[in-house]
């Protein structure tokens, strides 16, 4: 039927202009110090980051991250510089230590509780014939 | 006089809440049935006493009576009515006399819709809800009395307390006034008391999942009841978090909404247990299964308001909600043990009676979406609950602090997000049993398309930002899939009955509000995610340095900076820069960005002014106001109503569940006879 092979022409083509918005879309470096400044505490506020604090100390953080990403320092970098100076001034933990438990525990949970859900609630296929 | 009459009121509701507990007591220990006539005249006195309480605390903070302690460091003369009244819950003491009058009306209703209808759970319900309200009468007449007096008077306040209503009286002459923060908005005193009527309200359910647990009268019984209550506290939680979110945006002048603060969090956790209940308790309506899941989400929603109570109040952490250090964090930690290890034991030795036999047929059907909801939401639960938690047991044990902020959390938060959309896409016209391919993909073809193009348009004119074109897509899926399934069960009730398009639209939603009240809230989910994608993906910020008659162009916008203004009022002392935002030469709006100086020792409060329009909000908050000039920050953020509006929209899916007396969950003609 050509309308239905339309539909499907239709949906594959717009299907196509959607991946190909998600692959184009590549952080620029203002993003980068976006996610950076989110990324790190705001030494003298509560809880804030420096992105969203209007301090002026977090504004001098957010500007020397501007200035290190311009430079071309990596994420890492710029983050170990940082907690060098200031400790606990990660709002993300870093994935080692304790902190790895943090990361994981909340995909252990998971996916013990799909399997023990999988097991106790889905009846198990019965035999064909025998 | 008002500090003996408080004082008096709460050990008339003290006595009246041990009077119900015990009296509904033979319910729980032997499962004995207890006539409504023996739990009246408690749940009577225990109303009368709660009302009394708080229009005492009301009373003092409106006659200025700077003899209460409470009076003294929490009001102050001037102050405007609203944020006179609003003081009565906006300290420590007081917010529990709110606390106990909403369970004392959460309780009056239950013995209301419950006891006087015969629930057979009725009795044990409202022993357990008197046992809450012992607790609570008995913080408020011990460790936290709102109506102790000022025995040493402070300059403005009142710097020590006695207990006792008989000491002798220093009254300060003027008072402390209120957290400047706390009277700066008008949804300062709306958002509280939502949240408490949402917090408290999860008491109801837990109260009847543990009397039937008690009772080991499993089954529907306690379960339509459950649900019907967690729904109203669930509206109210969720109306509460919006004002809330919408305060903070209002009011803090940061730009954001939410922050993944620990109380926030403290609110969240509840709102998604909850909803986890809202949803699994469908699945054991029809299916009979899960229903040792459902005791263990009544549970854990109300255990989680408690521990959310003992993280606002205790002092623990550091935010903007928590009140000063306090003598009854540790009780309230003690109160947390005791429920969790008391529900916990009688749900363990209970389960072998309360587990259901029957399984599922299959993963793919509606039982399967319902329980990867349940998975998602408990997952999501668990981390936000973790991320609270981490840094305070690292502090306890390692000496060292961690911070654990919003990067964790949206880490976590976004693509378990994009799955609940994804699940509350699909999920909704899923059959029952087995979902044959055929059938759902009949059902999904067209919201499929019509996301894919409207994906396809964001793509070309809008954004390349990855979580916008995602978000969009799986929102306008959600929100076609259910206008289908309408409109094609509307289409075939026509063709069936011959009557018109709207009448038949309006009796396939009267006929099932449980459902269709769902499907409102999803509705409100999906405008909200999109509010919140785009609002943070899009946002435009920068910093604006002006002096007097200045412009500067800004997002569209051409920013004019008229002039500065101050002004005194009766509690404040208000500076403020007049700022004109034009549009293509046409002035559009007068921002009024001030510093509002309560004359408190932290400060000034920034007050951002916001202008909103369809396309999204102009943001302008103060850094610096003086002669010279102004600094400010100044952020646009696209499409930011659709947060207030849509988050609104999922408490109204509450309201419209709960109009009408649902038929036991009964569902649309079209997925039966799938």
């Amino acid at each position: 039927m050509p309308s239905r092979s339309l539909a499907a022409a239709v949906t594959l083509i717009l299907a196509g202009v959607v991946v190909w918005g998600l692959v184009v879309g590549e952080p620029t470096e203002r993003d980068r110090v976006e996610a950076l400044g989110a990324r790190i505490r705001c030494p003298v506020c509560q809880g804030e980051s420096i992105a969203d604090s209007p301090t002026p100390y977090a504004q001098d953080i957010l500007a020397f991250v501007e200035d290190r990403v311009a430079e071309g320092w990596s994420d890492e970098q710029i983050l170990a510089y940082l907690e060098d100076r200031f400790a606990g001034i990660r709002l993300d933990p870093r994935f080692s230590g304790t902190a790895v438990l943090l990361w994981l525990m909340p995909l252990a949970v998971g996916l013990c509780a799909a399997a023990i859900a999988g097991r106790r609630l889905i009846r198990p296929r019965e035999p064909s014939g025998d | 006089m008002i500090a003996w009459l408080g004082l008096g009121a709460i050990v008339v509701a003290l006595a009246a809440a041990s009077a119900l507990a015990w009296r509904g007591l033979p319910a729980l220990t032997s499962a004995t049935p207890v006539a409504a006539d023996r739990t009246r005249g408690p749940v009577l006195w225990l109303l009368g006493g709660a009302v009394a309480a708080m229009l005492l605390l009301e009373i003092g903070l409106l006659t200025d009576d700077f003899s209460i302690a409470y009076v003294a460091n929490n009001h102050r003369t001037g102050t405007p009515l609203v944020f006179t009244l609003a003081s009565g819950w906006a300290a420590l003491e007081g917010s529990i006399v709110l606390w106990g009058l909403v369970l004392a009306g959460f309780t009056a209703s239950a013995f209301r819709i419950m006891h006087l209808r015969d629930h057979p759970l009725s009795g044990g319900t409202l022993s357990v809800l008197g046992m809450m309200a012992v607790f609570w009468f008995g913080l408020m007449a011990t460790v936290a009395n709102p109506f102790a007096v000022c025995a040493t008077a402070a300059e403005a306040g009142c710097s020590v307390s006695s207990w006792a209503p008989w000491s002798a009286v220093d009254a300060p002459v003027d008072g402390r006034g209120a957290n400047p923060l706390l009277q700066n908005h008008i949804l300062m005193a709306v958002h509280p008391p939502m949240l408490y009527v949402g917090y408290v309200g999860f008491s109801v359910p837990f109260g009847i999942g543990i009397a039937s647990l008690a009772a080991a009268r499993a089954g529907s019984s306690w379960l339509t009841v459950a649900r019907r209550w967690t729904l109203t506290a669930w509206g109210f939680l969720t109306t509460g978090i919006v004002l809330g979110a919408w305060w903070s945006y209002e009011v803090l002048g940061w730009g954001g909404y939410w922050a993944w603060d620990p109380v926030e969090n403290a609110s969240f956790i509840p709102w998604l247990l909850a909803t986890a209940f809202i949803h699994s308790s469908v699945v054991q309506a029809r299916r009979g299964v899960l229903q040792s899941w459902n005791y263990v989400l009544v549970i854990g929603t109300f255990a989680a308001t408690v521990l959310g109570t003992f993280l606002t109040r205790s002092g623990v952490i550091a935010s903007v909600h928590s009140f000063t250090q306090s003598s009854i964090g540790p009780v309230l930690l003690g109160f947390l043990t005791i429920v969790l290890v008391g529900s916990l034991t009688l749900f363990t030795s209970r389960v072998h009676l309360v587990g259901s036999a029957p399984r599922l047929d299959s993963l793919a059907s509606r039982e399967g979406a319902f329980l990867l909801n349940n998975l998602l939401l408990a997952v999501f639960a668990f981390v936000v609950l973790s991320g609270t938690l981490f840094p305070l047991v690292v502090e306890a044990f390692q000496d060292m602090t961690v911070g654990v902020g919003r990067p964790f959390f949206d880490r976590w938060a976004v693509p378990l997000s994009y799955c609940l959309l994804l699940t509350m896409g699909v999920g909704p016209v899923t059959p029952f049993r087995v979902a044959r391919a055929r059938v759902l993909w009949e059902r999904l073809r067209t919201p499929l398309r019509v996301s894919l193009a409207v994906g396809a348009v964001v793509v070309i004119v809008m954004s390349r930002n990855r979580h916008v074109i995602v978000v969009t897509l799986l929102a306008t899926f959600v929100v076609a899939v259910i206008v289908r399934h309408l409109l094609a069960l509307a289409r075939s009730r026509m063709a069936a009955s011959g009557e018109s398009m709207r009448s038949a639209v309006v009796g396939l939603v009267r006929r099932d509000p449980g459902y269709w009240g769902g499907q409102i809230s999803h509705v409100g989910v999906a405008i909200l995610a999109v509010g919140i994608t785009v609002s943070a993906n899009l946002a435009v910020s920068g910093s604006i340095e002006l002096r007097p008659g200045e412009r500067i162009r800004f997002a569209g916008y051409e920013l004019v900076y008229d002039a500065p203004f101050s002004r005194v009022e009766p509690n404040r002392t208000v500076v403020g820069a007049r700022i004109e935002a034009l549009r293509g030469g046409r002035s559009v709006a007068v921002l009024d960005p001030r510093l509002n100086d309560y004359g408190s020792p932290s400060g000034p409060v920034v007050t951002p002014a916001v202008h909103s329009t369809p396309g999204g909000d102009l943001y302008v908050s103060l850094t610096r106001l003086d002669a010279e000039g102004l600094g400010a920050d100044v952020r646009a953020y696209p499409l930011q109503w659709m947060v207030w509006l849509g988050g609104l929209i999922v408490a109204c899916g509450a309201g419209f569940s709960l109009m009408t007396r649902s038929r036991r969950f009964a569902l649309p003609r079209e997925s039966d006879r799938a």
